[in-house]
C-alpha cells in the first residue's frame, strides 16, 4: 500500500513513494520470529533457527 | 579482547560472535543504549557502563557495526564552567575514540556514515561508472520514465507515522512531472539492468552477488522489493578486475575497510549506485555460501 | 550462437533412473527424466544450436520443451556468443562453527541434564532431542526448558508417552513460561485430547504409535529437506551422525542412543572426553556416496541417513558399516517405494535387531 504523508513543509519527491514495509501488525498465528536471551552472545535476541534436516525420524 | 560495537538485537552481530567463540577469541559487545564514563586506575584509562567495563589497552581489534561508543556527559550549572567542561569532556572522548580507532578495526565509528551524495562524486573520481545525477526541487530537467529518485539517507524507512504501518522508500521511476516543487530531491538516470550485483567489500577482498531480478516486475527498480513467492536469485558473480580494483580504490579513498557495495550491470558496463556500511549482508552472503561472518570474525 | 547457463545454486542429484533437481535458493526439489539430465550436459559443453542440431526433428521438439522448462523455472538463463564466465559455480564447503550440532538423549530422569548441561555449552551444541519412555509432567517440561535459560541452545525437541492430563490449557501454559521448546510429541495416545491450531511457539503431536528408540531411522518423503545447509552437510558428511552426540538410558554415550557401541558413560565420563574417543567420529565423513543403493539415489542429498539400523550387507575396508538404511522402501533403479518391514530381503536384518514385532504389526494392519 502507498501512504500519503502530509507535513507543513515541503518533503522531497521520495515522499510520493512511501510504502508499506511491514503489514502492521501480522496475524498472531504467523510463525513471527521467535528470539530468546543469550548470555554468552552479549544479546536478548537470539533468534531461533530451527534445525536444518528432521534430527530424529520416528514418526 | 576484541571490541564490537552494535546493538542488542542484532543478528549479524550474533553470527559472528558464534564464530569468536568458535576461534576461542574473547570480545566485549557493546550496545545502542550503554553510556560510558571515563576513568583511571594506576594511570590506565577505563571505560565503564552499566554492562561493561574495560581498558583502553586491552582492545586489540574493533568491529564497528552499528550504534558506536557513547559517552555520559556532566553538566554544569555556571555557563562558562559548563563551555569549559565540555570541551574537556569532548577532547577525552576524542581521545578515546581515535585511540580505539587506531586499533586493527573493521569500519570506524568516525566514517562509518557516508555521504551518499560525495560517494557519487568518488566514485567517479575512481573511475567507475556512475549514472548521471542531479538535485533539483522541482521535475523540470526530469526526463520522464527515465529518470528516478531515491533517498539520500542511510535509513529510508518511516515507521510509527500516524497509524500507518511500517513504511520504507524504494527506489522509484518519475512517471510524472510535478505541478508544485518540492524539497530539494535526489535524480538520477534510470538504468535498464541486466541485474544488480552486490558486493562485499572487506579489508581489499570483494565477494559478489548477481541479484537477477529482471523477470520480475515486483523487483524490476529495487530488489529490496522482495518477492516472496518466487524469490530473486542470488548468485556467487565476479566483477571485471577493473571494476574491483576501482571499487579498491574507492573505499580506500572513503577510508571504510567493510561494507556493500551495489551495482547495476547493463550491456558490458557496470553502474556503481552506492555503498552501504551497516547493511545486512548475511543474507547474500548465505545464498551465495560465502561464510562472511566467518571471514569477519577471521579478521577480528 | 546461444548459451544457457545454469545458475549454481541449482544441485542436480543423479540417481540410477532419474534425477532430482534441487533449488537450493527456493529450497524445493523436482524429480526428472534422466533425458533432461543428458541435455542439461549437453548444454555446458555446446552451444544451444549445436545441442539443438544433434537431434532430429521430433526429439528438437521435446528438446526445446525442456530448454523453456529450464528457463520457465528460472534454473538457469541464456547468453549469446559465450557462456558468462563471471558466474563461478557455487562453493560446496560446508561451514559451522560449533563442535557438535546436536545432542539425542535417551531420558529417564532429568537429573541427567544436570550432569551433562556444561557439556552440552562448551560443544556449541544448539538443538536438543529428548525422548522420554515415561509420561513427563508440566513441571518436567518446565525444568528441562528453564536447564537451558539464557543459553546458546536454539531448539528443543521432546518426546513424551501421553497422559491424560495433557490438555489444552497445560500448552498453553507451556508456551507462555517455555522459550525454547520447539516441537512436542505425546506417543500412546490413542486420541488427540483436542483439536490441534497452530497457536502454540511450538509444534504439536499425538500419536497412537508405542513409540520407542528404534522406532528412529524411517526414511520417507516427508523427512526429506531440500535447503542449503542440509544440502551442503549431506554432500559433505553423514546427514545423520555428523556433529551428532548421543546418551542411552543407562548413561552410555554414542553416535545415537540406537547404536551399539559405547564411548564411556555419563558417570565416569565427560562428553568431551568421548568425543575424543578415536573411533567417535569415524561414520562423520561417511556420505551417501558410499552407501549401498544411496550412492545410486536421486534423494541422497535431501535424504537423512541411518547408521543404527541399516541392512547389514556390506562393511568397507575401515569396518563401517556401509549398508543401506534398513527403513528405507525406496528402490532407486525401479523408482518404488515399498513397505521395508515386509520386504523378504530385510528380514534378516529385522530379526537381529530384534524388530520382527513390526513387521507383524504392518501385517495385522494391513
Amino acid at each position: 500500500m502507498r501512504y500519503q504523508i502530509e507535513e507543513k513543509y515541503k518533503l522531497p519527491l521520495t515522499f510520493k513513494f512511501v510504502d508499506e514495509y511491514r503489514a502492521k501488525k501480522s496475524n498472531e498465528n504467523t510463525e513471527e520470529t521467535a528470539y530468546v536471551k543469550c548470555e554468552k552472545y552479549q544479546t536478548d535476541f537470539l533468534m531461533q533457527v530451527k534445525p536444518h534436516k528432521a534430527l530424529v525420524r520416528m514418526l | 579482547m576484541i571490541l564490537i560495537l552494535s546493538k542488542n538485537q542484532e543478528t549479524t552481530t550474533n553470527e559472528v560472535i558464534k564464530w569468536l567463540l568458535a576461534m576461542e577469541k574473547k570480545f566485549i559487545r557493546v550496545h545502542e543504549d550503554e553510556f560510558f564514563e571515563i576513568k583511571t586506575k594506576e594511570k590506565r584509562v577505563y571505560i565503564e557502563s552499566k554492562r561493561n567495563c574495560f581498558f583502553i589497552d586491552e582492545i586489540t581489534s574493533v568491529w564497528y557495526r552499528r550504534g558506536g561508543l557513547k559517552f555520559k556527559r556532566f553538566k554544569y550549572d555556571h555557563p562558562s564552567v559548563d563551555i569549559h567542561m565540555n570541551e574537556h569532556q569532548h577532547w577525552l572522548e576524542d581521545y578515546i575514540i581515535k585511540t580505539i580507532e587506531s586499533k586493527k578495526h573493521i569500519n570506524k565509528q568516525s566514517t562509518s556514515h557516508v555521504n551518499k551524495l560525495w560517494i557519487l562524486e568518488q566514485a567517479k573520481k575512481a573511475d567507475l561508472d556512475v549514472p548521471e545525477y542531479f538535485l533539483a526541487e522541482h521535475t523540470n530537467d526530469v526526463i520522464l520514465n527515465k529518470t528516478i529518485t531515491k533517498p539520500i539517507t542511510g535509513n529510508i524507512t518511516i515507521n510509527g507515522f500516524r497509524d500507518y504501518a511500517d513504511s520504507i522508500m524504494y527506489t522509484s521511476v518519475i512517471e510524472e512531472k510535478e505541478p508544485n516543487d518540492f524539497f530539494i530531491s535526489f535524480f538520477q538516470e534510470k538504468i535498464e539492468k541486466d541485474f544488480e550485483i552486490r558486493s562485499f567489500y572487506l579489508d581489499g577482498k570483494i565477494y559478489s552477488t548477481a541479484i537477477i531480478s529482471q523477470n520480475d516486475e515486483q523487483t524490476k527498480i529495487d530488489f529490496r522489493k522482495y518477492n516472496l513467492e518466487k524469490p530473486n536469485r542470488n548468485v556467487r558473480y565476479n566483477l571485471p578486475k577493473d571494476v574491483e580494483e576501482k571499487t579498491r580504490q574507492l573505499m580506500r579513498s572513503l577510508d571504510i575497510n567493510c561494507g556493500s557495495i551495489d551495482f547495476i550491470k547493463s550491456g558490458d558496463k557496470y553502474y556503481f549506485l552506492e555503498v552501504n556500511t551497516v547493511g545486512q549482508f548475511l543474507g547474500v552472503s548465505t545464498v551465495c555460501n560465502y561464510a562472511l561472518e566467518k571471514e569477519i570474525a577471521d579478521y577480528l | 550462437m546461444r548459451y544457457f547457463n545454469l545458475f549454481s545454486d541449482i544441485l542436480i542429484t543423479k540417481g540410477a533412473s532419474r534425477i532430482l533437481i534441487s533449488d537450493l535458493q527456493r529450497n524445493v526439489s523436482e524429480l526428472h527424466s534422466l533425458e533432461l539430465h543428458e541435455l542439461i550436459e549437453e548444454l555446458k559443453t555446446s552451444a544451444i544450436e549445436e545441442v539443438l542440431g544433434f537431434y532430429d526433428n521430433e526429439s528438437k521438439e521435446i528438446a526445446q520443451e525442456y530448454l523453456d522448462f529450464l528457463l520457465e523455472k528460472e534454473y538457469g538463463f541464456i547468453t549469446s556468443g559465450n557462456w558468462d564466465h563471471n558466474f563461478p559455480p557455487l562453493s560446496y564447503d560446508f561451514h559451522d562453527y560449533n563442535i557438535i550440532s546436536d545432542i539425542f538423549i535417551e531420558l529417564e530422569d532429568i537429573s541427567v541434564l544436570n550432569k551433562i548441561k556444561n557439556a552440552i555449552i562448551n560443544l556449541k551444541i544448539k538443538h536438543i532431542v529428548i525422548y522420554c519412555s515415561k509420561d513427563l509432567s508440566f513441571d518436567d517440561f518446565y525444568e528441562i526448558d528453564n536447564h537451558f535459560k539464557d543459553s546458546a541452545i536454539e531448539s528443543i525437541e521432546i518426546f513424551s508417552s501421553f497422559n491424560t492430563n495433557v490438555n489444552e490449557a497445560f500448552f498453553q501454559n507451556l508456551n507462555l513460561k517455555t522459550a525454547r521448546i520447539h516441537s512436542l510429541v505425546f506417543y500412546n495416545c490413542q486420541k488427540a485430547p483436542f483439536e490441534v491450531k497452530d497457536i502454540f511457539r511450538f509444534t504439536l503431536n499425538f500419536s497412537d504409535q508405542d513409540l520407542k528408540i528404534s522406532c528412529c531411522g524411517k526414511v520417507d518423503l516427508k523427512y526429506f529437506s531440500t535447503n542449503l545447509t542440509k544440502v551442503l552437510e549431506a554432500v559433505n558428511h553423514n546427514s545423520c551422525l555428523h556433529k551428532k552426540i548421543g546418551i542411552d538410558r543407562n548413561g552410555n554415550i554414542k553416535n545415537c542412543p540406537a547404536m551399539p557401541q559405547s564411548f564411556g558413560n555419563i558417570k565416569e565420563t565427560t562428553l568431551e572426553e568421548a568425543l575424543h574417543h578415536p573411533d567417535f567420529k569415524k561414520y562423520w565423513n561417511l556420505t551417501k556416496d558410499q552407501i549401498e543403493g544411496c550412492k545410486d539415489c536421486e534423494f541422497r542429498h535431501v535424504c537423512t541417513d541411518c547408521r543404527a539400523y541399516t541392512e547389514q550387507t556390506h562393511i568397507n575396508k575401515s569396518g563401517l558399516d556401509t549398508s543401506k538404511p534398513l527403513k528405507c522402501g525406496y528402490s532407486p533403479y525401479t523408482n518404488e517405494w515399498e513397505e521395508w518391514s515386509t520386504n523378504p530381503l530385510k528380514q534378516k536384518a529385522i530379526k537381529e535387531y530384534g524388530m520382527s514385532f513390526i513387521t507383524e504389526l504392518f501385517r495385522q494392519t494391513n
